[in-house]
């Protein structure tokens, strides 16, 4: 609609993605702010920042993501340094954050924020700060706030909340225990104080920041003699042409510090819009293709055969044609897509190849995607539209418009020989991290992987993988579990270590579908890394509908810390009620119910911001019936997650993806057995929901 | 046992191989590599004699040749030696693929009737842009078109005389400049200077004549 009135007003329709927003600064918290202190400034929706920052004996570095217009939040993963050899150890310390806007800066109002600094409570962060900014001439941006924890040191004063409740007036002790609680007990209560400071534009490139900061640095003092008598930080922010900030600061009148800061807008891909694959075949003009398919054996010549054409063209396009029919004008193909990380770019390559391919009178295509078998959606479309419509301005919407999505529970009874067995296989590297524990920042495995799909059958998939891990960090940790729930996951480091050659899975699968909308499965095997056994899940996912439901029941043993083929003792039926929903805009949100491998009860909550190119960042936790003492350090299990397609990053089609999962810290409640193929993201790049949203690939 | 499996393996680091996937190819291009291989469609065509085009990219300096694919509906469709595809109109771009920029399609209906008559006013162009999240935007422009009169200029050594209408266009966020030379004898366009969208910012094209186009 709104691509209509444009063209009929013929008004600019700008790119809704922006880059017009001016760069923000951001602090050595990661956060947009002056060097210490907040500014009531964010960053343009749906942005995400990475900040890097080293002073005196702390270094910061901070993951800020813009998950609403008026929200963001951040994890930090802080290292402080002790000189002091008589008090325990260096520090590292994860703490999130929140920002709230509560207004929008206006020509003679400020912004207004508030927020939230290490609200889990364990760590040294631990701060509350409602703060204003405004900009003045373009070039001045000045702020000033109040704040609370350790934003209230410096000449403080009386909790003005007390006005409120008396109870304000003072903070009570950290009493965390296990960390990972919110400590909202603490919040806002305390001495408060006042912080602000002024940035100033030079140029495009250039800033200068003074701040006024209320934060002493009580806790590094103590411990580590940082003298931070000096109220005053200075600093200035150099913007790069690529993107990246350097700043650098003279802080606290006593040390200097660097930082380096860069933020990304996910809808951005970083090697163009429009990709760098390979440009479609043309299609052919009609009388050229129908010239061609008089050679056709169909029509009494010596050529291949028309499917066999088709077959191989497709291949060349990284499509496999498994299924291949013609009735009444009609030609149907059944399709699996390797290659293109968008459904809908697979859909319009098929068709024109069909149309390239096939005898002038098969007016109607009928294009089906599957993967290893199983059918998930098809899509019906006439061949004179794609004539008229390749090289129209609203092409794609037009041929949407036109074409028919649906549901589809089998394939063209045609099959095309030789499409099964198939093998798929790769031998190759592999890397995998682990970020963030509580002991190093970064612990890596590095190796070989053997991975290999057969399909003896359409929806039958024997499926294996194989690691030789060759440089490895993951086993270096010293930390021997001691958690008093059943050792489900929490002796990870134990595979780790006692294991050579990993058999990380080894499956016998079938998928199939049982009826309208309906997708099933049954797997057995070594269905993880540390567990083996059984499982069985149904999906009920309408096509084109946002919400989806699924249920999934499973009986595991728990494997060998040698992964391999041996099982000890403990063994439990789990399973999970789950429900997929998507909001409008670009969120995800996931609900599951039912009985974790520790034998405990609850839900995970996930919510995630799926951008329509695949790039995906998001986050969950797990509350289930086990307390938090019994839980150990961090109290629940929780973490956040990014899902970045490779294609995002090199412009080339690829359907893989870079995933990580960044956990506090890996425990044994509310812990999830992990089987391959779960069928809502097995089949949900190939719905109508993922097919309609990125249809503008159709003809790229 | 260990040393030679150590071995076998860390050879393999050095080279993935599979049946199915493309990642050697994703990993030459992440390096830089990627453009050695050329389309086994091009080099069909460059062999049976297909019409060609020089073109350039004024912003990231690549240049070429560029040969014809074929024609349907008065497009026509030059591929690049590396796969990437011009659309063009009666010389005019309307579409790109695989440089990037994610141009789809175009109505220039207007500015073309305009510059083939050296008719000189105002018009209004079209484009469709693929963004980076896979959404199409459709951007209009107004442009005025000028007759810039006759200039000779050389065509593969030879002068030519041509005759020279420009396309200043604007929008809110975009200004951009079209130049397009027209042959006084046979009245085609021989050589152009056209905007293909923020990303890739000017291409100049040149016919190469001699192939029947």
């Amino acid at each position: 609609m709104r691509k209509a009135i444009c063209m009929v007003f013929g008004i600019s329709c700008a790119l809704l993605t922006g880059g017009t927003a001016r760069a923000q600064n951001l602090s050595t918290y990661g956060t947009p702010g002056l060097i210490d202190m907040p500014t009531a400034e964010v960053l343009p929706d749906g942005n995400l920042a990475m900040t890097g920052a080293v002073f005196e004996n702390t270094a910061r570095g901070t993951l800020t993501f813009q998950l609403l217009p008026w929200v963001y939040g951040s994890f930090r993963y802080a290292y402080i340094s002790d000189f002091d050899d008589t008090l325990p150890g260096s520090l590292y310390d994860r703490s999130f954050d929140i920002h709230v806007r509560l207004r929008q800066e206006t020509e003679y109002g400020p912004a207004v924020g508030v927020g939230l600094r290490d609200f889990g409570g364990t760590g040294v962060y631990g701060s509350e700060y409602i703060v204003l900014s405004k900009t003045f001439a373009d070039r001045w941006k000045v702020t000033g706030g109040m704040g609370w924890g350790r934003l209230g040191e410096r000449n403080s004063f009386k909790n003005p909340l007390a006005v409120i409740d008396d109870r304000f007036e003072t903070r009570p002790e950290n009493d965390a225990g296990e960390g990972g609680k919110l400590s909202a007990d603490q919040w806002f209560r305390g001495p408060a104080a006042l912080f602000g400071g002024v940035e100033y534009k030079v140029n495009d490139r250039l800033s200068v920041l003074a701040e006024y900061s209320s934060d002493t640095y009580s806790y590094e003092t103590s411990r580590t003699g940082f003298d931070a008598d000096f109220p005053m930080n200075f600093g200035l922010n150099y913007r790069f042409e690529n993107g990246v900030n350097l700043n650098a600061y003279y802080m606290y009148g006593s040390t200097i510090g660097f930082q380096l800061s860069r933020a990304i807008d996910p809808r951005r891909k970083p090697a163009g819009p429009g990709g760098i694959d390979e440009a479609p075949p043309m299609l052919q003009p009609v009388d050229r293709v129908a010239a061609a398919s008089w050679n056709l054996p169909e029509r009494g010549g010596e050529g291949l055969t028309a499917r066999d054409v088709l077959r191989a063209r497709l291949e060349s396009q990284g499509l496999r044609m498994v299924g291949y029919r013609i009735a009444g004008g009609r030609a149907s193909v059944e399709v699996e897509n390797n290659r293109y990380d968008a459904a809908a770019q697979a859909v319009g390559r098929t068709a024109r190849i069909m149309a390239n391919t096939l005898p002038p009178e098969i007016e109607g295509f009928e294009i089906t995607l599957t993967r290893n078998g199983l059918p998930i959606s098809s899509v019906t479309l006439a061949r004179g539209d794609l004539y008229e419509l390749e090289h129209d301005l609203d092409g794609s919407w037009r041929t949407l418009a036109r074409s028919q999505i649906r549901d589809e529970t089998e394939g063209p009874d045609g099959s095309v020989e030789g499409a099964y067995p198939h093998v798929a296989y790769r031998f190759g590297p592999y890397a995998r991290f682990s970020f963030f524990d509580p002991d190093d920042p970064l612990r890596y495995e590095i190796g070989a992987a053997f991975t290999a799909d057969y399909v003896p059958r359409p929806g039958i998939l024997l499926s294996g993988l194989a690691r030789l891990p060759i440089f490895s960090t993951l086993d270096d940790t010293t930390r021997v579990s001691d958690s008093v729930l059943p050792h489900v996951r929490s002796d990870w480091a134990r595979y780790a270590k006692e294991s050579d050659i990993q058999i990380n899975h080894l499956t016998a699968s079938y998928l199939w579908r049982p009826g309208k909308d309906l997708f099933a499965r049954v797997t057995a095997g070594y269905l993880e890394e540390m567990y083996g056994g059984f499982s069985a899940e149904l999906l009920w996912y309408p096509s084109g509908d946002q919400l989806a439901l699924g249920a999934e029941i499973n009986y595991a043993k728990q494997r060998d810390f040698d992964m391999l083929f041996g099982f000890q003792d403990y063994d439990i039926v789990t399973g999970h009620a789950s429900a997929y929903y998507d909001f409008a805009g670009d969120y995800r949100l996931q609900v599951d119910a039912g009985r974790y491998l520790a034998g405990d009860w609850g839900a995970t909550l996930s919510l995630d911001r799926e951008f329509n190119n695949g790039f995906r960042i998001g986050a969950f936790a797990t509350f289930t019936d086990v307390s938090s003492e019994e839980f150990g350090e961090g109290s629940f299990d929780k973490g956040i997650r990014f899902e970045i397609p490779v294609a995002w990053m090199t412009g080339r089609s690829t359907r893989t993806k870079a995933e990580q999962t960044i956990r506090p810290i890996l425990r044994d409640g509310g812990a999830r057995l992990q089987v391959e193929n779960r069928l809502y993201d097995y089949v949900r790049e190939e719905r109508a929901g993922r097919l309609v949203g990125q249809w503008g690939r159709f003809y790229r | 046992m260990k040393r030679a499996i150590l071995i076998a393996v860390l050879l393999n680091l050095m080279v993935a191989c599979s049946n199915t996937s493309y990642e050697i190819e994703t990993l030459r291009t992440a390096i830089g590599q990627g453009d050695a291989r050329p389309d086994p469609r091009v080099q069909s065509l460059i062999d049976a004699g297909a019409p060609r085009l020089q073109v350039g990219f004024l912003k990231s300096g690549l240049a070429g040749t560029m040969v014809l694919e074929g024609e349907r509906d008065g497009v026509r469709t030059w591929l690049s030696v590396d796969g990437a595809a011009l659309l063009t109109r009666d010389g005019m771009v309307v579409a790109e693929r695989g440089f990037g920029g994610g141009l789809m399609s175009s109505d220039v209906s207007q500015p073309l009737a305009a510059i083939r008559s050296g008719r000189e006013g105002e018009v209004t162009r079209f484009h469709s842009f693929l963004t980076g999240n896979d959404e199409i935007v459709t951007r209009s422009y107004k442009c005025r078109i000028e007759d810039r009169g006759e200039k000779e200029i050389l065509v593969q050594g030879k002068p030519v005389a041509t005759r020279l209408m420009r396309e200043t266009c604007r929008n809110t966020d975009h200004e951009f400049l079209n130049l397009y030379w027209f042959s006084r004898a046979s009245g085609r366009m021989v050589q152009s200077r056209q905007w293909l969208g923020d990303f890739l910012g000017v291409v100049t094209m040149r016919e190469v004549r001699g192939q029947g186009a």
